[in-house]
């Protein structure tokens, strides 16, 4: 592991890594910020609270949108998808410690 | 012939009941959907919805999953004519021709004749995978841990070498993968390996999420914060009949792309796009007029277009007849399988002939499906094609999400997706290939337990892979695919896998 991260780290000063351009780059990272918040977050808030601040944060935040679109979609998808995946095709998501 | 139509006839008694047909028809519908938009190819689309197949019995399962894909394969060619966006890579080649031709105010036939050869290929190419897979599963049924080895060993470096780029960057994807795929509690002796204490990696690393963080999160890493999609072409119903001339000279295109593109679909690799590329490079140098291609000539649609439908489903022969997934979505059908308790292998279509032949006729529906309802209905999916994409990409993400944790109702499958998208998302940017990977985790746990068998059986004489002739031939196949590999090297000449890896790119 330890000769792995000398490997990154060396790759990372190479010329093809610094060459690299990154105009996604905030977006990038503010995707993955959301998947890593649901990964920790999804079981102990629940599924629709967990959609709700990353749908939120994704569309008011990073995207700017209008605030009736921004609680129209996330309140939508949030609990849409909810209705579709547990209560109508019984796959189980979490509701966390407030039972949402 | 007369077992074979025995069985054919089962498979259509399978799918005519009212819930396959509708599992049929929504398959195709959301396969075209999946198509249509850019940035959500058939194996995030596939991974994705999985999970909404659990409570399905296992033969609807694979006909609303088969449907995605096919139905996927078709959906690309309408962005490819319409925006010139390929809704998927193998769409490259139909955008040069069938662009040009909508520019003209043809974009219709375009559609039409796009729709007719896909319709025809698909139906074509179900009768070769009738025919062939049966008698190429009772082959398979010869095989011991060696002969299994070495055909994996063979199909993994095929795949390098047919997939584009570099193929030592492609091989190395392919170990990657491999050694992600030996995560998790060894098979033979019950340890924990590369595991680092985390008990949730027992089962090791499950294909969904590997697949999904790779394609589905790394593509919308990618692409957030694009600019402003270009003005999208409307075509109405009543312009979408081709002329008797059109017609008349796509029958050629469609029948040798349908050929080739079945041919090719067997082989390991981006079969699929291969095929769209040698179907039109075939087209261009027999035409009597090459220099109509490129400013909208209807065989450069025609030919494309049919090999692309007839590679996906070529890809699905050695996936039912010997379990071996020869690309990524076929490795996705396959863990879908498996999801439902169902085993691939050789004994698949002798153990399961309901879901086997009720898939082969479902095909036959599918593809009619396709023909009869999406071309009155292009109009409404290029509406998809207007949604913003800074609303679409938030959505694909919560169904990223969803799809993934549905699976085994694990956050652990969540943090390997976004894990993987991180990597997915590197990688592409260093330009690998992520497809190899996929399917070294896949084929992971099936070639160490063959290797390690067959090691067992002589003792650990590994002579036993060369002895026995089978083995062999996989063995030789091998070589010659790297020594093909390495031929660039000595003699610098522009081949067909650089033109692959550009029109990736350019995708």
């Amino acid at each position: 592991m330890i000769l792995g991260g000398i490997l990154v780290i060396r790759g990372g000063r190479g010329e093809s890594f610094r060459t690299l351009q990154w105009p996604e780059g905030r977006h990038a990272l503010a995707i993955l910020g959301c998947c890593l918040f649901a990964t920790f977050a999804m079981e102990d808030i629940g599924y629709r609270i967990t959609m709700i601040i990353i749908l939120g944060f994704l569309f008011g935040i990073v995207e700017r949108l209008k605030l009736w679109q921004i609680f129209t979609l996330t309140a939508a998808l949030a609990l849409g998808t909810f209705w579709v995946f547990d209560s109508f095709l019984k796959v189980p998501l979490p509701r966390g410690g407030w039972g949402f | 012939m007369e077992t074979t139509l025995q069985n054919l006839f089962l498979g259509f008694s399978t799918v005519f009941t009212a819930t396959n047909l509708f599992y049929s028809l929504i398959g195709c519908l959301i396969g075209t959907m999946v198509g249509v938009l850019p940035g959500v190819g058939p194996l995030a689309g596939i991974s994705m919805l999985l999970p909404t197949t659990f409570g399905l019995n296992p033969t609807s399962a694979i006909i609303l999953l088969a449907g995605i894909y096919y139905g996927a394969m078709y959906g690309g060619s309408t962005t490819s004519i319409l925006m010139r966006i390929p809704g998927e890579a193998a769409s490259v080649m139909t955008c040069i021709d069938g662009y040009a031709m909508a520019q003209r105010g043809r974009a219709g036939p375009a559609l039409a004749i796009a729709a007719i050869g896909s319709y025809v290929a698909g139906t074509l190419s179900v009768i070769g995978l009738m025919f062939l897979a049966p008698p190429l599963a009772r082959f398979a049924l010869g095989f011991g841990p060696p002969e299994y080895f070495t055909l994996l060993l063979c199909g993994l470096v095929v795949l390098g070498y047919m997939t584009g780029g570099s193929i030592i960057k492609n091989l190395s994807m392919i170990v990657l993968g491999l050694l992600f795929g030996m995560i998790g509690i060894d098979q033979m002796t019950g340890y924990f390996r590369f595991s680092y204490g985390i008990v949730a990696l027992g089962d090791g690393i499950g294909i969904v999420p590997v697949a999904v963080g790779l394609f589905g999160i790394s593509e919308i890493l990618a692409t957030a914060g694009q600019a402003k999609r270009p003005e999208i072409l409307k075509p109405r119903f009543r312009d979408l009949f081709p002329s008797r001339q059109e017609l008349k000279d796509s029958v050629g295109p469609i029948g040798r792309g349908t050929l080739l593109g079945f041919l090719i679909g067997i082989i390991p690799g981006s079969a699929h796009i291969i095929s769209t590329f040698v179907s039109y490079a075939i087209e261009r140098r027999i035409s009597k007029h090459p220099e109509r291609f490129g400013k909208g000539a209807i065989e450069g649609v025609a030919g494309p277009e049919s090999a692309n439908n007839a590679a996906s489903e070529g890809a699905l022969v050695p996936m039912l007849a010997l379990g071996v997934p020869t690309g990524p979505i076929p490795a996705v059908l396959l863990a879908a399988l498996m999801v439902h308790g169902i085993n691939p292998g050789p004994l698949f279509i002798k153990e399961q002939p309901v879901i086997f032949w009720g898939l082969i006729a479902s095909m036959y529906v599918g593809n009619l499906v396709l023909l009869l309802l999406n071309l009155p209905l292009v109009s409404i999916f290029v509406n998809f094609l207007r949604i913003p994409y800074k609303i679409l990409y938030p959505t694909i993400l919560m169904f990223c999400v969803v799809g993934v944790y549905a699976v085994n109702s694990s956050l652990v499958d969540v943090g390997i997706m976004s894990v993987m998208g991180m990597l997915g998302y590197l990688l592409r940017k260093l330009d690998f290939e992520t497809a190899p990977m996929v399917l070294g985790v896949v084929l992971a746990p099936i070639i160490e337990v063959s290797f390690r068998q067959a090691l067992a059986m002589s003792n650990g004489d590994y002579l036993i892979f060369v002895q026995r002739p089978i083995s062999s031939i996989f063995l030789l196949g091998a070589v010659v695919m790297i020594l093909l590999a390495v031929k660039p090297l000595i003699w610098k000449k522009r081949g067909w896998r650089d033109r692959l890896t550009e029109a990736e790119k350019n995708s």
